[in-house]
């Protein structure tokens, strides 16, 4: 379980994450929701413990994130950035390859988990395509391959954590309910926890058990999608939404226009 | 492709030993020089004395300061994850210089020991590289680039103390002055390559076992952490490293350029990005371009030599140009 409790960010006089209450729980997934700026990525990089809160405190398994090695809470913990730049023309099995370079698993082990992550990514057309000749959505799904790879390696039982930064943010319809789906498998399969930032409400509406909608880094609702108010989601984002129910009997809001 | 080219590179590595070793200006007979370690009853005692005493150390001094400058670039373009860096961003090479000015034109007669210029041209070295890293620094965060324009910097204060130096020193110091700060294995004998040897040797063998972290680094500082790395450390332990094998690679051959730049963007071109594949053979390659160059400086101009670093960027540069233009 990663508990985030009562944590701030502040950098300089901006304060990014104000006082917010989160717990990633093993078997669910939970999405951040709220408009840019609102301290989605911030919260994200607390939960991963890349960045220490000015207040409060964040936890993996009730051990404080300033307390965990580097190199332990890689087993533990992977995350999917909203875009990460790579220096220089790795293919995309190397770049899968090195999500477990620092915590490698045993070499018989190496090959199937890597065909495994690229499978679920559904990358394994592009191989040995260098990145840079990638699409941005390739490349997403590229680093989402690499966080799964990184965290199959390590599967001790003990249950592993996704977080992921508008992993949908570059991709065609198709993939986007594709790397959700995988991700739910994921979650299923291993009971690990998982936290992802989205924009789109059905996807979150579809994919996610519990929602966190953000607001000046402040929580301004939290629970199941479906007993989200359209009222506070008109405060927040500033534009209406009307709640339709899709083919699936499922509740969704979709923003009215301007 | 890797396979070929690390039979291939060590073959070329062991191949400009021997030119290196039988070319200049007193030719050995290339089969007498490859028999030289079993059997020396082909060479004269002058072949002997010339090979012992004055080629074999300059052959070994190449080949360590090859690697080093190649190893180096490879591993500061890593860190900065930038294809433009090269050991002089960082001011080893600036820092060198002015450390050898400072010692050519203030040091005078009685500190003209022959180890008291490289010894305060790797003190000037360190210290540039110290500054850089200092006032790289944001926020107690070592942050890349920060650092690149730091040394900007640094190599201009540099630049402009080797110009003070050179402003008032005398005609004589002014000719040693200019010569060092060209770069040449002119000055290689037993007694200067020894002390170089041991801190490249270390830079060497730390760097290669830096190489999976280096991959892990080019995703991003932020990803390497993520992926179980401490960059902070490891941004540390490179500049550590290079700094004290090109240092040493400098103090003892002065500044020689573009190998640090332009052979692992070879290498990364035909051979791929990931460091455990380019460190290695990036090592090799600088080691043959550096002999290989030496022993072209040497013939050149014989009996004279010209500066290795000279022909070194007067055939690097236009190649780089092309690489940047194909």
């Amino acid at each position: 379980m990663i508990e985030a409790k009562s944590v701030s960010l502040t950098i300089g006089p901006a304060i990014l994450v104000d006082r917010v209450d989160v717990t990633i729980t093993p078997g669910r997934i939970t999405a951040i929701l709220g408009p840019n700026g609102a301290g989605k990525s911030s919260l994200l990089s607390l939960l991963a413990g890349e960045r220490t809160p000015s207040s409060g405190q964040v936890s993996l398994d009730g051990r404080s994130m300033g307390q965990w090695r580097a190199n332990d809470l890689a087993r533990r913990r992977a995350v999917v950035p909203q875009s990460a730049q790579l220096a220089f023309p790795f293919t995309v099995e190397q770049v899968v390859r090195l999500g477990f370079a620092l915590t490698p698993p045993p070499p018989p082990k190496r090959a199937a988990i890597i065909a495994q992550a690229m499978a679920a990514a559904d990358i394994t057309h592009l191989s040995d395509r260098p990145m840079p000749t990638l699409s941005g959505g390739e490349r997403q799904r590229t680093h989402f391959a690499r966080a799964l790879a990184q965290l199959a390696a390590n599967d001790d039982g003990k249950g592993a954590y996704l977080l992921l930064d508008e992993p949908t943010a570059s991709l065609d319809p198709a993939h986007q309910h594709g790397l959700l789906a995988a991700l739910r498998s994921w979650v299923r399969r291993t009971n690990g926890g998982a936290a992802v930032v989205l924009h789109d409400l059905a996807l979150a509406a579809r994919y996610a058990e519990d929602v966190l909608l953000l607001s000046h880094g402040t929580v301004a609702a939290r629970g199941a999608m479906a007993d989200l108010e359209g009222a506070v989601l008109e405060r927040v984002y500033g534009i209406g939404f009307d709640r339709l129910t899709d083919s699936a009997g499922q509740a969704l809001y979709v923003a009215q226009g301007l | 492709m890797i396979r070929t080219a690390f039979i291939v590179l060590p073959l070329m590595v062991v191949m400009a030993v021997l030119l290196g070793l039988a070319l200049g200006s007193a030719a050995i007979p290339l089969k007498a020089v490859a028999l030289w370690p079993f059997d020396a009853s082909d060479l004269s005692p002058q072949q002997k004395l010339i090979l012992d005493n004055i080629r074999l150390p300059r052959v070994i001094l190449g080949l360590m300061v090859g690697a080093m400058l190649a190893a180096a670039g490879a591993s500061l373009q890593g860190i900065f994850r930038n294809p433009l860096a090269d050991p002089g961003l960082i001011g080893v090479s600036a820092g060198a210089s002015l450390g050898a000015a400072t010692m050519i034109v203030l040091g005078g007669e009685h500190l003209a020991g022959p180890l008291a210029l490289p010894l305060a041209a790797f003190v000037g070295a360190v210290l540039a590289t110290l500054a850089v890293y200092g006032l790289g620094r944001r926020h107690g965060m070592v942050s890349p680039p920060s650092m690149l324009l730091a040394g900007i910097a640094i190599n201009a204060l540099a630049g402009a103390g080797i110009g003070l130096f050179s402003y008032i020193g005398d005609d004589l110091q002014l000719r040693q002055l200019t010569f060092w700060t060209m770069g040449s294995l002119g000055a290689a004998g037993w007694s200067t390559l020894a002390p170089s040897l041991l801190p490249i040797a270390i830079a060497l063998a730390g760097l290669l076992a830096l190489a999976t972290r280096l991959d892990v680094f080019a995703l991003g500082e932020r990803e390497a952490f993520h992926l179980g790395l401490d960059p902070r450390l490891m941004v540390r332990l490179t500049i550590g490293l290079t700094c004290l094998g090109v240092g040493a690679a400098v103090a003892a051959a002065g500044p020689v350029g573009f190998i640090g730049l332009v052979v692992p963007h070879l290498v990364r071109l035909v051979l791929g990005a990931g460091h455990r594949v380019l460190l290695p053979a990036s090592m090799m390659l600088g080691a043959i371009l550096l002999v290989g160059a030496d022993t072209a400086a040497r013939l050149l101009a014989a009996p004279a030599e010209l500066p290795v670093g000279l022909l070194c960027s007067l055939l690097g540069a236009p190649f780089f140009l092309w690489l940047l233009r194909r």
